[in-house]
């Protein structure tokens, strides 16, 4: 009986005492070791069997000679001496599954809730923690490699609400693509319908496919196949619609399956991750090549986090574009506006900024900052590289009618203005002054006659505020 | 529409927001409370087990299920809803009184009435689990009521556990409750037992509870490393 294991033991006789019930699956339950920055996980079934006993033996080999530095995998240390199934693996402490932000206690009120949510980091931190996930997804679909069963209960998150570490806690299920003969695990609710159907074995799309449902979930705190008429129906039905034999609760023209539960979608899907929900959950359903793959979701996810900011009022977080907090409805707070641009060397005398074909700078991507929002301006923005690695190399925060950067790297950059103004930003924080109406200021983040992103600052004020 | 109309609509959405209940699993008990319940601390014991039961399901997780709890008694004055279907965090336990005869037909009758009630129990709640605790013989017509109770659509999907308390209890007519060769009934000589037996109960349950799929029965049964 699970409740009465308290200890268990490893190959090499060490002796792990069993703490707290970190999570369950389909196929194991995952406890913290007493005192040790360490978990075990064991797999359901006292099964003796030496083939599944050699299986998982070759399963954590083949995890302990990839290259994790990249991935944030909880790397397995040693397996469990029989009679138990199961290994010891690193797992910092103070680590909860997702399903904690997916999950508030039933019978909460609507204010209550919104309390709950918001606790858990609201919405930016939900976007940033989704973006790490899809990333890491996409880092492993890059080795050729699938998680095969992601779920809110083997994605684990910090648990402080102020703290952005994930982990992926079964190395065990990593595997190249399996045949539908191979045994398929998948966690009711997260298996794509050709997974629980049988009709195919585990790919980057049934990896998309969950990560697709965790996204919906986690922000808008209802499952996007279980509308009203599957939550008020049988058990059944519910599995109806997890094989994908009913419209989504958000379909386009068949609303049959509406949901009025969960926040509104508008206020927590940016519309960009709208489109991504629409085409996975609408053709992309039965069909997994019409599904968008891992790393469209890693892109628009971080672009969505980019662009919230916090209620200074109420500490709701929310879109950029909404003059009001929909929480509160205090108006948005004054915020620094971020436009990240290429620089073209090649481009009039001495380069310039690569224009759209509208005339105007490209723009790449965007992030905001806010009094309660500073801005880490990280290799993503500035690179444009997608992957697990976010060193942050520029603080921006707002100072007055200004802007104070800094540097976190080491490195010295120039901002720059087109009247030949120069100013060097290195580790003592610099203040420019900036304008709504024109962006002056350029921050360069390579030499000029390279190719380089280039970020422009421009002041919005309060909303509703004229002056 | 314009952006602040748009705003607006959303606001109002915003102050109601409400999110979909985990579906109940209900948890039925048929108690027999015949007077000779009384002799041998068996009532007391029977009702410090249910007791130590419904805590235990008090503490589970609520996320994928609520476990709800009903208590039907058969002894003195006939078959008696003791206990209406209640969330087990929300419930106070009113011990059981030992008093009267055995009339199993009628608490049959009165348990399939509520599991195929829907304002009992709704029809997205979970297959229900019926506890049958018997220590003597029925005394009114009871072969009828559970062919009823084996043939109703939703008390036939019942997951079932029956308890025989000491030697005068009916095996057979247990047996025939739980309705598979392969089931068996626990039998209690003495307190301890019932203990185990709930306490069994309540790991089969809140396995079930925890479970990432709660309609499926005892899928994970190979639990007990």
């Amino acid at each position: 009986m699970t409740t009465e294991l308290r200890f268990v033991v490893d190959q090499q006789g060490v002796r792990y005492t069993l703490g707290k019930e970190l999570g369950r699956g389909g196929q194991g339950v995952v406890f913290a070791v007493s005192r040790r920055k360490l978990a075990v996980k064991l797999i359901w079934g006292s099964d003796q069997s030496p083939v599944r006993r050699e299986r998982l033996r070759n399963q954590l080999t083949l995890v302990k000679r990839l290259e994790l530095r990249d991935l944030p995998i909880a790397a397995p240390l040693e397996m469990l001496r029989p009679p138990e199934l199961g290994y010891v693996m690193e797992l910092l402490t103070g680590m909860q599954p997702l399903s904690s932000l997916c999950h508030p206690a039933s019978g909460l009120a609507s204010g209550s809730l919104l309390d709950w949510y918001q606790q858990g980091g609201g919405l930016r931190r939900r976007l940033r923690l989704l973006g790490r996930i899809a990333a890491a997804l996409a880092t492993l679909h890059g080795h050729g490699l699938v998680y095969g069963d992601p779920s809110p209960y083997n994605l684990f998150i910090s648990a402080a609400a102020d703290a952005e570490e994930i982990r992926m806690i079964d190395a065990d299920n990593l595997r190249y693509t399996s045949a539908p003969s191979e045994g398929i695990f998948f966690t009711p609710g997260y298996g794509a319908p050709e997974l629980v159907s049988g009709r195919s074995g585990v790919n980057t799309l049934t990896d998309a496919y969950a990560l697709a449902v965790m996204v919906f979930q986690t922000l808008t705190l209802v499952h996007p196949l279980c509308g009203d008429m599957v939550s008020d129906g049988e058990p059944e039905l519910e599995e109806q619609a997890m094989a994908g034999r009913l419209p989504w609760i958000e379909h386009q023209t068949n609303p049959q399956n509406h949901s009025r539960a969960g926040l509104p979608r508008e206020v927590v899907l940016s519309e960009r991750l709208m489109d991504l929900c629409r085409e996975c959950f609408e053709d992309g359903l039965q069909d997994a090549t019409k599904r968008p793959g891992v790393s469209r979701w890693v892109e628009r996810l971080y672009q969505a986090a980019d662009a919230a900011l916090t209620c200074p009022t109420c500490g709701w977080s929310y879109y950029v574009k909404v003059a009001t907090c929909p929480r509160c409805e205090a108006p948005r707070p004054p915020l620094i506006l971020a436009r990240i641009h290429l620089w073209d060397p090649q481009s009039g005398e001495g380069g310039g900024l690569l224009q759209g074909p509208d005339g105007k700078p490209r723009t790449v991507g965007f992030a905001v900052a806010t009094a309660r929002d500073p801005l880490l301006l990280d290799d993503r923005l500035l690179d444009g590289r997608q992957g697990m690695q976010e060193t942050p190399r520029i603080a921006v925060e707002i100072d007055g009618s200004g802007a104070s950067l800094r540097a976190l790297d080491g490195h010295g950059y120039e901002l720059r203005t087109s009247q030949g103004g120069l100013r060097h930003v290195e580790s003592e924080p610099v203040r420019i002054a900036l304008s709504s109406a024109h962006a002056e200021w350029q921050l360069h983040i390579g030499p000029r006659d390279k190719q380089h992103r280039v970020v422009r600052f421009e002041l919005q004020k309060e909303s509703g505020d004229a002056r | 529409m314009s952006s602040k109309e748009k705003n607006q609509r959303a606001m109002s959405k915003l102050q109601e927001v409400s999110i979909v209940a985990a579906r109940p699993l209900p948890v039925i008990l048929l108690a027999d409370v015949s007077g000779s319940m009384a002799a041998a601390g068996k009532i007391d014991s029977l009702n410090q087990a249910v007791r130590e039961m419904v805590a235990a399901f008090a503490e589970e997780d609520r996320s994928r299920a609520i476990i709800t709890v009903g208590v039907i008694t058969f002894g003195s004055g006939g078959a008696k809803l003791h206990q209406p279907l209640c969330p087990a965090h929300e419930m106070t336990w009113q011990g059981l009184a030992a008093a009267g005869n055995t009339p199993l037909g009628a608490a049959l009758n009165l348990a399939t009435e509520l599991m195929e009630d829907q304002a009992q129990i709704p029809s997205r709640a979970y297959r229900p689990t019926v506890v049958l605790v018997s220590d003597g013989q029925p005394n009114d017509e009871w072969e009828e009521p559970l062919a009823r109770l084996h043939s109703s659509p939703r008390a036939s999907k019942a997951e079932r556990f029956a308890l025989a308390i000491g030697d005068d209890a009916d095996c057979e007519m247990l047996q025939r409750f739980l309705g598979s060769p392969e089931a068996r009934v626990f039998r209690a000589h003495e307190a301890r037992q019932i203990k185990q037996f709930f306490r069994w109960v309540t790991m089969t349950v809140t396995t079930r509870s925890r479970s990432i799929n709660p309609n499926l029965l005892a899928a994970l049964e190979d639990l007990d490393y």
